[in-house]
């Protein structure tokens, strides 16, 4: 039988062997992916689509780079695997954008503090600081931004187990926030450019790996919600600031395990069964989390401690 | 392709796509060369890799036995603030590639597999030195800067911890034990100083005569005789492997050129052993060939590997 790297050889593209092995990699990888699954749980049918759509959006440069690259079917299996993960991390993070974009619409329409700019007048549908008639704002972003950052007392909202989505803040925060950035522009700003600036401040609100990969069969079926559920949800989630506790529940088993060796390369190389540059580039990302998680209250540092506390077993 | 689990959309879709066909390895073969007639060169772009580790390299300087060069990636689309974007025209790939400027390492040639392209010296020069370029200097056409990776929550990070390691991995992939001036090789015999033939013949299952010639340095040592001979002498395999298997430092150069590759991977495949030790009892060939030649000539070890491994699958004629 003809392997997949022989194919892919011999054809110079995709043949029926390489399909079955993006199948098989793409009905493993979804499963990474918890924030992803739709609510009656993953189907066959989802694994044929999301191979098209995997496909269709990356077929040329993926032949390339498997012609060029591979040098045997593990290698080649490597390689592929590495490009869905990060296909599936790219539609995680459209997904979470699409969920600030909402959260922020409907925080800033509940909140008198702020209003959109009525039809007929320049920048109509953007939004601005309630009764301050304004220009459509046009600077640069990252002054918007230096803004965000500036703002104290940002607390991050409690983690909806359910929803399996990485939080952003509080619903008082994330109005805060708002205020200080509109009030720095000055004039009217478009919802995705507020998106891109929250964005900026809230990385963590895209971080795809914040889904516990233990999420079994109860928390799937707790996702099959009504649209009234989902709501409620929903406001759950920016309602109420979490401490510790909460902080840990967001965090994944793997990053639980590594939260005790944050200063010790050796030993989350261990942890995570990784190389050098791997564990650094996650030991950064989880300390960033739990910076932003803790948020920028004056009990952070307490915070950090206790989930630290929490994280270590009782024999270290 | 009248596979009946093959949907159409997947043709449609293959039939939409059919420039990748020359770059599979015989198409590279034909373009290039054979890869035991490959000269290195820099601008050419290598696949890197060992085991189930692959990378695509561009060689940007040679040295003795390693060259400089830059990690090339084409998916998943990802780029630095230390790195160049080319578009494909640049580049012979359907695609557009990312050097990894800030990924430049020096890894050692045995690591080079097979030429997939090699890129004009315009392109070249002004990746092989980045930090010389001024912020807004202008590059050449079809080349732009990365853009930089804006926070730890990217996935672009991980995919370039991910290259990191890869590219810092093959800069350690095991190579030939070269004997120095204070630590010249010596035969097994002399590590072993006096020794129970008769037991040594029993312990590695051999003839005294081929037993001879392992003492005598005439055949190849494998790691797993090593083993056996540490066990029945009491002297440590450490010991006896450092002794007896350094090489002349011109023959590791030679062996570990990319031409050789192929011959050795062939060569471990057939044998049922690891790249290494194919490379290494190649060597011994070698070495053994030449202890029985006369001559005050300094020694063309890749003509000597040539004659020692004559006929072998891919080896240099």
């Amino acid at each position: 039988m003809i392997t997949a790297f022989d194919e892919l050889q011999r054809l110079g593209h995709f043949g029926p062997e390489c399909l079955r092995l993006v199948r098989g990699l793409m009905s493993e990888e979804m499963r990474r992916f918890p924030a992803l699954e739709p609510a009656a749980g993953w189907q066959q049918a989802d694994v044929e689509d999301l191979v098209q759509d995997f496909l269709e959006q990356r077929f040329a440069a993926l032949t390339t780079s498997l012609l060029t690259t591979a040098r045997n079917d593990e290698s080649m299996g490597r390689l592929l695997r590495r490009s869905i993960r990060n296909w599936m991390i790219d539609r995680a993070r459209k997904t979470g954008t699409g969920r600030v974009r909402q959260l922020l619409e409907r925080v800033l329409g509940e909140s008198a503090e702020f209003e959109q700019v009525p039809s007929g007048q320049p920048g109509a549908g953007q939004w601005r600081l309630a009764e301050t008639p304004s220009e459509p704002w046009s600077g640069d972003p990252r002054d918007l931004i230096r803004t965000a950052n500036a703002v104290q007392d940002v607390r991050i909202g409690r983690w909806s187990s359910t929803t399996r989505r990485a939080p952003v803040a509080a619903r008082d925060s994330l109005i805060a926030v708002a205020l200080a950035v509109l009030s720095a522009a000055g004039g009217s700003l478009e919802i995705a450019q507020l998106t891109h600036v929250f964005l900026a401040r809230f990385p963590v609100a895209l971080d795809w790996a914040v889904v516990p990969l233990e999420a079994g069969e109860g928390l799937l079926q707790a996702d099959t919600r009504t649209p009234e559920e989902e709501l409620i949800a929903g406001y759950d989630e920016i309602d109420s600031a979490g401490g510790a506790v909460e902080v840990v529940s967001m965090l994944s088993p793997q990053e639980r395990a590594l939260v005790p060796h944050l200063d010790d390369v050796a030993a989350a190389e261990r942890v995570l069964d990784c190389r050098r540059s791997n564990a650094y580039q996650q030991m950064s990302r989880l300390r960033e989390k739990l910076t932003q998680l803790a948020g920028t209250g004056d009990d952070r540092h307490a915070v950090i401690l206790e989930v630290i506390h929490l994280c270590t077993p009782p024999s270290e | 392709m009248s596979d009946p689990d093959v949907p159409k959309w997947f043709l449609d879709l293959a039939a939409r796509n059919p420039g990748t066909r020359s770059l599979t390895e015989s198409a590279l073969r034909e373009r290039f060369g054979e890869p035991s007639e490959i000269e290195l060169e820099h601008g050419q772009v290598w696949r890197a890799g060992w085991g189930d580790m692959a990378v695509l390299l561009l060689v940007l300087e040679l040295g003795e036995g390693e060259v400089r060069a830059s990690p090339v990636t084409i998916d998943p689309p990802a780029e630095d603030e230390n790195s160049f974007v080319l578009t494909s025209d640049l580049t012979a790939f359907p695609a557009p590639a990312t050097v990894w400027t800030g990924l430049t390492r020096s890894v050692p040639q045995r690591v080079l597999d097979i030429v997939v392209a090699a890129w004009s010296m315009d392109v070249t020069t002004c990746l092989m030195n980045p930090a010389s370029l001024e912020p807004g200097a202008r590059l050449p056409v079809g080349v732009r800067r990365g853009r930089s990776i804006a926070s730890d929550f990217d996935d672009r990070s991980m995919i370039r911890a991910d290259l990191e390691d890869d590219v810092d991995q093959l800069g350690q992939m095991p190579g030939l034990p070269v004997e120095s001036p204070v630590s010249p090789s010596v035969t097994l015999a002399a590590v072993l100083g006096e020794v129970d033939l008769a037991a040594l013949c029993v312990a590695l299952d051999l003839s005294q005569a081929a037993v001879m010639k392992l003492l005598r340095g005439t055949t190849a040592l494998t790691a797993s005789q090593a083993v056996v001979v540490a066990r029945a002498t009491g002297i440590p395999e450490e010991q006896i492997l450092s002794a007896v298997r350094s090489m002349p430092r011109d023959l590791v150069q030679a062996a570990e050129h990319p031409r050789w590759r192929q011959v050795w991977i062939a060569r471990a495949q057939r044998l049922g052993t690891d790249e290494t030790q194919a490379r290494l009892d190649g060597c011994q060939q070698a070495l053994a060939l030449a202890a029985r030649q006369t001559g005050g000539s300094q020694t063309d070890w890749d003509a000597r590997l040539r004659r020692a491994l004559n006929g072998e699958e891919g080896a240099p004629r």
